[in-house]
């Protein structure tokens, strides 16, 4: 399996950040809050290959660094430092080199992302329909016959109704708008998929089918995906591999089966032995 | 329209300048104008002066006004169309008081310079002719990005996909794009501008003209331009065309014609007339004058 | 050599649990070697460390130490402890199976589709993936009528069926049986001992624990005896 997206050293500090930053947080000082400039480092050299087709894990406590990391892969935030190099069908974008144009290009048509609050992945102003054609208007389809009938599938496809396509996603339960933030993640086919906490405050009932939906999506689609959770759940049924965060840092990462069964760092062991 | 012609003496020889703006402002307005050219559909900002009447009656066409007037020059106004509303009677006689030499005229073409409001003329604009709009909204975007900033970063981008989706929205339900007037129109395959509150029956004029077209906006402090012999085009989907204004009678089949002049070929005003039916006129005045004019002479 | 599907050489695991600041051993020096079509059986006293050789030849474990050699479709050999882990994947998906006692399956699934799964994450095609599937359902005395129902609201015995049918539809070079009978009917066990039978048949290596002795001696080429790991280094 090659990679499709190699990321290297990232790290997001907030604040002035001094030299000493990196040395005096993270797990073993049990802070992400440096003592000498009150920085708060939110990712720390990170550094982990994702490749073609695997679902990975990205698990950890609020404030881990675990969203962080992935809003700077989908542009939502600037690293610090560090490099993510996305190979992308024989060409590579070195992620962070390019410019603003760029990256909003390559973010709105090479990537996807579900956000776990709707209201950051959608348009509550326009139909459950608009918000996929705005994906498709974005990757230059304006053909409004071809844009209807594909908005159509993919609302199909993730179980929204076609009868309310129209209707603004607004009044749409919170399974339901997450059906319709997977269609339009999904609508320009793109071959790298961020998942924010997809499931977190849904109902138990609604979580299991999202799961499902995304699974079966990504075996239709060989899509690559880094899956953000706190959730053991999540990450048992969705992938294949595992990151294990805390403070910023990545502490540890293996075989998802292997993480949750037999967990090395002392955290971790902490973290699976404490699930309900 | 000649720059060194615009100074004039006064009684203590003093030299003074021509028109009722000072040098400063017409020199950053010309610089402005100049950027809008060169950059066609970009919004340029610029100080907005004040003008003796209130913003949105058109101080931002009547900079642009002021700013191009020579003393040789000949300038028309209109509003809707025609040039006797108070609002362009009074614009067009302010600039024969404020700028000696310049003439007023109700011919288009006759005009070396038009300000207009919510309309072309029907005529065809010519190379040595500058056509100026009043502009109440220069932003096309503003309807889906309250932002200014990131709105200048979308057209910086071309981002355009949110006012397609505006389409999309109205082609679900209504079968057909909606917009009457300020059609979103992308200006040398990049930016995409609000044209002024234009009918969209004078939208493809703005395409590969011959003249330059000047919008100004007073109250929002943008200039942006139209230059001569570039591509303007309204925006659409690839299967659903572009469409202007059909005056066509839906009882008889057949074209409404202007009852005064009797034009088949020009926008018409729709109202009704003192014993309550529909009749249909050129919104275009001088037009309609024009084509009186000439039937009159050939009688 | 080359017929060996599987060499283990001094296998072992032991947990450090980082609360307790205490090391667990689990199961030391565990060797053997497997041909295509072989059986071997972990026999043991409970809790020397079966389940955690096979979870660590699986590498859901991380063994302590040890060689776990494998020799892949392609030919090549590959050492399962210190395989990267998406040739794990890889292999996990392509050639290496795995049966645990118990069944994790999303609610909401049929057991149809929770039997060609693997099937569809190989690229098989969904009516071919289907008819295996039901074949191997068949094959373990499911009731037709319970197929398009979800796992999750069978007994403990159709759920271990269920989960054979998965591991056996999606075959694979090497399997590793957990107690693949334990909580089944005499029947049901007779039919899960004809398809290892019918697996072994086919050239499917395999390491297994059956809590049945029984069983032991009817499928076992190799019987590996595993020590309390205090214990010193067991010989094959």
């Amino acid at each position: 399996m090659k990679p499709i997206l190699d990321v290297e050293n990232l790290t997001r500090i907030h604040g002035p950040a001094c030299p000493a930053c990196l040395d005096v947080t993270g797990p073993d000082h049990d802070t992400n809050i440096c003592r000498h400039c009150g920085s708060v480092v939110a990712v720390a050299g990170a550094s982990f290959p994702l490749h073609k087709g695997e679902v990975l894990g990205i698990m950890g406590e609020s404030g881990s660094g675990k969203s962080s990391l992935v809003k700077m892969l989908y542009f939502d935030d600037r690293p610090t430092s560090g490099r993510a190099i996305f190979h992308d069908e024989g060409a590579e974008h070195d992620l962070f080199s390019l410019n603003e144009a760029q990256q909003l290009r390559l973010r709105d048509t090479r990537m996807g992302m579900v956000y776990q609050n709707p209201s950051l992945g959608l348009n509550f102003d326009i139909s459950a329909g608009g918000n996929i054609a705005e994906r498709l208007l974005m990757s230059d389809e304006l053909s409004y016959r071809v844009i209807r009938e594909k908005a159509t599938a993919l609302l199909a496809r993730t179980e929204v109704p076609p009868a309310r396509m129209d209707e603004l996603p607004r009044n749409f339960s919170g399974g339901m708008q997450q059906r319709v933030q997977i269609a339009r993640a999904l609508s320009t086919g793109a071959p790298l998929l961020f998942l924010d906490e997809v499931t977190t405050g849904l109902d138990l009932s609604v979580q299991a089918r999202i799961l499902d939906l995304i699974m079966e999506l990504q075996e239709v689609t060989g899509v690559s995906m880094l899956v953000v959770t706190h959730d053991l759940g999540v990450v048992r049924h969705l992938t294949t591999r595992t990151i294990v965060m805390k403070y910023g840092r990545i502490i540890e990462s293996g075989l998802t089966d292997q993480i949750l069964e037999d967990p090395q760092a002392a955290y971790t062991q902490q973290l699976v032995s404490s699930a309900l | 329209m000649h720059p060194a012609d615009t100074m004039g003496q006064s009684r203590d020889g003093a030299e003074y300048g021509f028109g009722f703006l000072d040098e400063d402002a017409k020199r950053e307005l010309r610089r402005t104008i100049f950027k809008a050219v060169c950059i066609p559909g970009h919004q340029v900002p610029y100080a907005s002066r004040e003008m003796p009447i209130a913003r949105g009656f058109g101080t931002g066409g009547m900079q642009l006004t002021l700013a191009l007037l020579g003393p040789d020059d000949t300038c028309k106004v209109i509003d809707q169309g025609a040039d006797d509303s108070v609002n362009a009677a009074n614009i067009r006689n302010f600039f024969a008081l404020t700028c000696p030499g310049v003439t007023g005229t109700l011919r288009t073409e006759e005009a070396s310079v038009i300000q207009t409001r919510h309309r072309i003329p029907e005529l065809p604009l010519r190379a040595d002719q500058i056509l100026v709009f009043q502009v109440p909204y220069p932003d096309p975007l503003v309807v889906v990005e309250p932002n200014a900033a990131t709105r200048r970063r979308m057209h910086g981008r071309a981002d355009y996909a949110r006012l397609w989706v505006k389409l999309y929205e109205d082609m679900v339900a209504f079968d057909e794009i909606t917009i009457s007037h300020r059609y979103p129109t992308r200006i040398n395959g990049h930016y995409i501008i609000d044209p002024s509150p234009i009918p969209r029956w004078d939208v493809p004029k703005l395409h590969q003209a011959e003249c330059l077209y000047l919008f100004g906006a007073g109250r929002e402090k943008r200039i942006y331009a139209v230059p001569p012999h570039t591509d303007a085009v309204p925006i659409t989907f690839n299967d659903v065309p572009f469409r202007v204004e059909d005056f066509t009678d839906r009882k008889t089949g057949r074209r409404h014609c202007c009852r005064r002049c009797g034009a088949g070929d020009s926008f018409l005003d729709e109202f009704l007339d003192d014993a309550g039916a529909r009749v249909f006129q050129c919104s275009d005045a001088a037009y309609c004058d024009m084509r009186l004019e000439r039937q009159e002479a050939a009688e | 050599m080359t017929d060996t599907i599987l060499s283990v050489r001094g296998l072992g695991k032991g947990f450090y649990i980082h609360d307790r600041a205490k090391h667990i051993p689990a199961a030391m020096g565990v060797s053997f070697d497997l041909k295509p079509g072989e059986l071997a059986a972990l026999v043991g006293p409970s809790g020397a460390g079966k389940s955690s050789l096979l979870k660590a030849i699986y590498r859901s474990y991380v063994p302590t130490e040890g060689v776990v050699n494998y020799t892949t479709a392609a030919g090549e050999v590959v050492d399962l402890v210190r395989a990267p882990e998406t040739q794990i994947t890889a292999l996990r998906r392509a050639e290496i199976g795995f049966v645990t006692q118990f069944l994790h399956c999303l609610p909401r699934l049929s057991t149809l589709d929770v039997v060609a799964r693997p099937l569809l994450q190989q690229g098989i095609a969904r009516a071919a993936a289907h008819d295996r599937a039901a074949q191997m359902l068949a094959a373990l005395a499911i009731p037709e009528q319970l197929w398009d129902a979800t796992p999750a609201t069978f007994s403990g015995g159709e759920r271990q069926r269920v989960n054979i049918a998965r591991s056996f539809a999606q075959g694979g070079r090497l399997m590793l049986l957990d107690e693949p009978t334990a909580s089944l009917d005499p029947a049901s066990r007779e039919n899960v001992c004809a398809m290892i039978e019918g697996a072994k048949a086919e050239g499917t290596g395999m390491v297994a624990i059956f809590h049945d002795t029984a069983l032991v001696g009817r499928l076992a080429d190799h019987r590996i005896d595993v020590q309390r790991a205090a214990f010193e280094e067991a010989a094959e």
